[in-house]
């Protein structure tokens, strides 16, 4: 087998790179139709590029062209320990650092069959669940922005500031914590810390009712969003949408649901579901989630109040060193982890991440102290096709409306 | 013949230079009772007075300092930093302040001119390059000549009984200069742009006119002087649907949110203005405001009684100056709060709106002007 | 402009003026390459307010003179960096976010990764990952002294610390075990059962085994809520087309590379949005391929929802997705990165680790 050496200089650019067939091109030149190339640099649009193809006002084609933020995550895994993959698979969508770090987790804990002391399940929740309301908050803040709302972007970051706040208190980290470990977390979480929390989400809920006030029921922006890339239940099932998307077409799909995992099916809370299907509804749904959420973290810190502190490790994974690191594993880190392997064949964990549905698919040969193959499927990817599908037929002002209401983010899409 | 035709030369030279001298313009000059001594000291100086009498004589006042160059270059600084720094406090932030703090960072709109000036200007290989570089130069002859109609208490540049409408045609004219820039960029997002400018332009054009047009039938002038003093009770009053609409109008003129449409930095990248930098797009990026200063001086004359207002005796003629100022600025300031509280409209949403209930509202308000005209007696 | 004016302006009597605009005027660029822009979003939001030092985030280069580099630049993205930058009007700067634009942080030997100091000329590095707020404030704060004073300089000090008396509970940390453990020739199964309490699943293979009777290899339940369905690549639009009246999209297509048995696994990881007791539940539907002809029929008719998952499978393995119209095209790629990179036999850079100094 002869092998290739991936690391090759790269060739300054001669000219533009374009992801269409030519014959595409022409066809649109020889009708009247006008091509528009939004992205990468351009004010509407992340690191990717979406080519339209309009006519009039009105948008017959939409080809995407993503790949702009692709860092070779897939390959990287193959390359690194187990437990050095963490902060890697981390980096897709840093905001969203309590589902992406969990999902991972998830997988190699149902490889390695270990059971979470319960302590680790609750503040694994309240850190997915913070980091829930802290996605939906960046989205609908570039969601503001790409509807010319400035006010309703800045609002929504001022209120991240708490949020962000609670994570660094809580692991120590602003975005990247990569807190949640195989077996339960690094380290508890001391009871004033979570007391913030919790008095967090007071604060969040007083200063969304004014964030209602002017971004959501503001008028201009219901014209805008409302009956606006429209995708029907059917249509959203054929073209696999995930998560709050997949709800506001009339699916009632929730993975914290569907499959269970730490202790959502202890806790009250409800799916919020629209049937509409259209740029408004898929933000009301994840305007909502953000009160089930807050709902959902009270619930945690109150049940945290009964379980005593000093074991969020699992017994089955510190195994010689239970006794020192269940409470903080500094300091044995790698002598924990550090020859982890996973036994034999493929594992698979889907977790209810803050876009929609998150793929960890590993596969193990059961020898090697890293993953043979690790898939990551990101809830962005995903939904890039329905994205695209929902742009058809709509003005060419609708792709910034679209665009935010996905809250499409595309270094979580390209991996 | 030949005599008669020199001294006809003579006569017309002896009028011009009488034109020309001091005793003109000090007939028609800018009273200030409270530095009046230093204008009499300025005056008897040799030269130093010559300019001083220029500069104070009504017109040329009017020209180059009220409404004209120096308060429009004033007022472009002045209300774009203060643009800024409203929406940081609505947005729970402080704004440009660290360049001048000990005045809140007022002078940041002078440091971004100043880079504006001192940075590269680049004409792509694809625009037309006469006219990509002409016409944001050509623009000030629209936007500069209608504040010579503008009158500020008894300071006016040009007296005409058509003033109003002369100003309005003139005002109407900048939109065709934009278009003029779209298409000399001869780029993608400038063409979208230049579009939704022709289409906001006829869309916002005939209710803003016929706004306009119903002011003339209540007034039963088109002379701006007369308006004003026809204003005992302001013109909010008599028609204040008309006022919604040329306040509208001036939204959707001015490009401000919700209907900042031609432009739409998100969707089309500023549209027409997209391959423009350096000072060029310092001086296409100020058009819309220089648009807003002169349509809401022309809201203040034609709604809220112009000049008009108490009388400070120590300012004199300046008394009236200060009263418009103080309006149009009341306005702009209103249209900049506009921009953190609104959302961009699409395009054929507002068309929709303009065409449909904006001109049925401005037929109302034609209707009210001849109502009034009628009920309150002002005369034709 | 010729050289002579350009000097005037860098030192001429004026020159004192230009410094000042630009000191206080340092629009960025809105060109958002990773996820460092979340940082960099709130250095320019409320919480601490970039626009105070007169730095407004503003669309388009023409109009800008700074470009902050958030973070990883891929092979992709560092043409449309040099773009970018060749757009933007002199006088112009680039302050890079992140230890990944920095030497590449933690995807330092990604097979589409550039580094950004190779692209365009770079005035500051803040190191983090992702830096804060405060740190993109500081750099800016330092690009505003550069300007004035016509010099860098460094202006973080890092303390050094003895890592043997870093750990405060008495053990040094032990690095992390190098070199790998790799396999040479590990068995690769994807399929391995596994004893659970799950009836329902039970009464599903019973019913999918009379449904796809002779289409299929083997069933499996791997897990909870997990089965597998081996087939034979001919077999397998047969197989689609029944599994796709119950299973209605698809979650994941997945190609395993086994260079020692000579084959591809490929992988169609199926589940149900429409019937509430098959939605928790994934089947694997997966057939081997032989490595020098990979080719497999495209399910993407069945389920649109595989389009995209295929194409970026080709760009990464070089499957030919038979039937779906974007073969043969890079998706995901850029044009000049070694293709099919995710086989095993390309290479990157090993990762060692030793004491440190």
């Amino acid at each position: 087998m002869e092998e290739i050496v991936l690391d090759v200089p790269v060739q300054p650019p001669t000219e533009l790179f374009l992801p269409v067939p030519k014959k595409f091109l022409e066809d649109a030149y020889k009708g009247d139709d006008y091509l528009v190339l939004v992205g990468p640099q351009h004010p509407g649009s992340g690191h990717m590029r979406i080519i339209l193809r309009i006519k009039g006002d009105v948008i017959v084609e939409a080809i995407p062209d993503p790949g702009y933020v692709h860092r070779s995550m897939e390959k990287l895994a193959e390359t690194r320990l187990y437990i050095q993959n963490i902060p890697l698979f981390e980096r897709p969508a840093i905001m969203d650092t309590g589902n992406v770090t969990l999902g991972y987790v998830r997988a190699m804990e149902k490889a390695l069959d270990v059971e979470v002391p319960e302590r680790a399940k609750y503040i694994r929740v309240i850190l997915a669940e913070l980091s829930r309301i802290g996605t939906h908050l960046y989205d609908a803040g570039i969601l503001a922005v790409f509807l010319g709302h400035t006010t309703g972007f800045m609002w929504p970051f001022a209120l991240r500031e708490p949020i962000v706040e609670a994570i660094t208190r809580i692991s120590g980290a602003r975005i990247t914590s990569s807190f949640i470990i195989p077996g339960g977390i690094r380290r508890d979480v001391p009871w004033n810390v979570l007391e913030f929390v919790r008095k967090t989400t007071f604060v969040l809920e007083r200063r969304l009712k004014s964030f209602e006030k002017i971004f959501i029921k503001n008028p201009t922006v219901i014209e805008r969003l409302k009956e606006v890339g429209v995708l029907s239940r059917e249509e959203a099932i054929r073209f696999g949408l995930v998560g709050p998307f997949l709800r506001a077409s009339g699916v009632e799909y929730d993975l914290r649901a569907v499959e269970p995992y730490e202790v959502y099916d202890s806790l009250n809370w409800e799916i919020p579901v629209s049937d509409e299907g259209d740029s408004y509804s898929r933000f009301l749904v994840r305007v909502e989630e953000i009160s089930q959420s807050i709902s959902i973290i009270r619930q945690a810190v109150n049940e945290l109040r009964r379980i005593p502190e000093g074991k969020v490790i699992s017994e089955d994974i510190l195994q010689e060193y239970a006794e020192v690191a269940s409470a903080d594993i500094r300091g044995f880190f790698f002598r924990v982890f550090g020859e982890l392997t996973l036994p034999l064949g493929e594992f698979t964990s889907l977790t209810e991440a803050s876009r929609g549905t998150l793929l960890y698919s590993i596969i193990s040969d059961g020898e090697s102290n890293v993953p043979y193959r690790a898939r990551v499927i990101t809830p962005g990817w995903y939904y890039l096709k329905g994205f695209m599908e929902a742009l058809r037929g709509e003005r060419l002002a609708d792709l910034q409306a679209i665009y935010g209401s996905f809250g499409y983010f595309p270094p979580e899409a390209d991996r | 013949m030949n005599v008669n035709g020199l001294s006809g030369l003579n006569e017309l030279l002896n009028e011009l230079l009488s034109l020309l001298s001091m005793q003109h313009f000090l007939q028609n000059q800018v009273s200030i009772p409270l530095i009046q001594p230093i204008i009499d000291l300025l005056l008897s100086m040799p030269f130093v007075g010559y300019l001083v009498a220029l500069i104070l004589w009504k017109p040329m006042f009017a020209l180059l300092i009220f409404p004209g160059l120096g308060t429009l270059m004033a007022v472009l600084l002045f209300i774009i930093w203060f643009e800024r720094k409203l929406t940081a406090r609505i947005q729970w932030r402080k704004g440009p302040v660290e360049i001048l703090r000990q005045a809140g960072g007022v002078i940041q709109a002078l440091a971004d001119g100043m880079r504006y000036f001192f940075q590269e200007v680049i004409v792509h290989r694809d625009a037309h390059k006469p006219y990509f570089l002409q016409f944001p130069i050509l623009i000030f002859i629209p936007v500069l000549l209608p504040l010579l109609f503008i009158p500020a208490g008894s300071i006016v540049g040009i007296e005409s009984p058509y003033s109003l409408a002369i100003a309005v045609a003139l005002i109407s004219l900048i939109p065709v200069f934009i278009v003029a820039i779209g298409w000399a960029s001869n780029s993608r997002y400038a063409y979208i742009g230049t579009i939704r400018e022709a289409f906001m332009y006829f869309a916002y054009e005939i209710p803003f006119i016929l706004a306009v047009i119903s002011m003339i039938l209540l007034y039963g002038t088109a002379d701006m002087v007369e308006i004003v003093e026809k204003q005992n009770i302001p013109g909010i009053f008599l028609n204040p649907v008309a006022a919604f609409i040329f306040f509208l109008t001036t939204v959707m003129a001015t490009s401000r949110l919700p209907f900042e449409i031609p432009e739409a930095d998100q969707e089309i990248a500023f549209g027409p203005f997209v391959e423009y930098s350096g000072i060029m797009f310092g001086l296409v990026m100020t058009i819309t405001y220089e648009k807003m200063y002169i349509l809401a001086l022309l809201m203040s004359v034609l709604f809220l009684g112009g000049g008009n207002g108490p009388d400070i005796p120590l300012l004199g003629n300046l008394s009236g100056v200060l009263w418009l100022f103080v309006k149009a600025m009341a306005i702009m300031v209103l249209l900049s709060f506009l921009r953190s509280i609104y959302a961009r409209l699409r395009l054929d949403q507002a068309l929709r709106l303009s065409w449909n209930t904006l001109m049925k509202i401005s037929l109302l308000s034609l209707a009210i002007g001849i109502v009034a005209n009628i009920a309150f007696g002002l005369g034709w | 402009m010729s050289d002579d004016s350009v000097d005037f302006l860098h030192s001429g009597p004026l020159a004192p003026l230009k410094k000042w605009g630009t000191k206080w005027s340092l629009w960025p660029v809105h060109l958002v390459t990773a996820c460092c822009g979340v940082e960099l979003a709130h250095a320019y939001a409320s919480g601490y307010d970039g626009e105070r030092l007169g730095s407004l985030n503003y669309g388009i280069a023409r109009q800008t003179n700074l470009i902050i580099v958030e973070g990883a630049i891929t092979r992709k993205m560092a043409r449309v960096l040099k773009i970018t930058y060749e757009q933007m009007p002199e006088p112009k700067f680039v302050i890079v976010m992140g230890a990944c634009g920095l030497k590449g942080g933690l995807f330092w030997n990604g097979y589409h990764m550039v580094r950004p100091s190779d692209v365009v000329p770079v005035d500051f590095f803040i190191p983090g990952c992702p830096p804060t707020p405060e740190a993109l404030l500081r750099a800016i704060r330092s690009l505003q002294e550069k300007i004035v004073s016509g010099e860098a300089r460094n202006t973080i000090e890092f303390e050094k610390y003895d890592l043997s008396k870093i750990n405060v509970r008495g053990e040094q940390p032990l690095k992390p075990p190098s070199p790998k453990h790799y396999s040479p020739t590990p068995p690769i199964k994807v399929d391995v059962p596994k004893e659970v309490d799950w009836s329902f699943g039970k009464k599903l293979i019973a019913e999918l085994k009379s449904d796809l009777e002779g289409l299929y290899k083997s069933i499996t339940i791997t897990d909870k809520n997990r089965i597998a369905i081996q087939a034979e690549k001919d077999d397998v639009v047969a197989l689609a087309s029944k599994l796709s009246k119950r299973f209605d999209h698809v979650k994941n297509v997945n190609v395993i590379d086994i260079p020692h048995e000579y084959s591809f696994i490929v992988e169609y990881q199926i589940s149900s949005y429409s019937v509430k007791e098959l939605m928790p539940v994934v089947v694997n539907l997966f057939a081997r391929i032989p490595r020098n002809n990979p080719r497999f029929p495209s399910l993407a008719v069945f389920w649109p929802s595989a389009d995209y998952l295929e194409r970026e499978m080709y760009d990464l393995f070089g499957v030919w997705f038979e039937g779906n119209s974007a073969m043969g095209e890079r998706f995901l790629l850029a044009p000049d990165t070694p293709e099919f990179p995710l086989r095993k036999d390309r290479k990157l850079r090993e990762e060692i680790y030793s004491e440190v100094e």
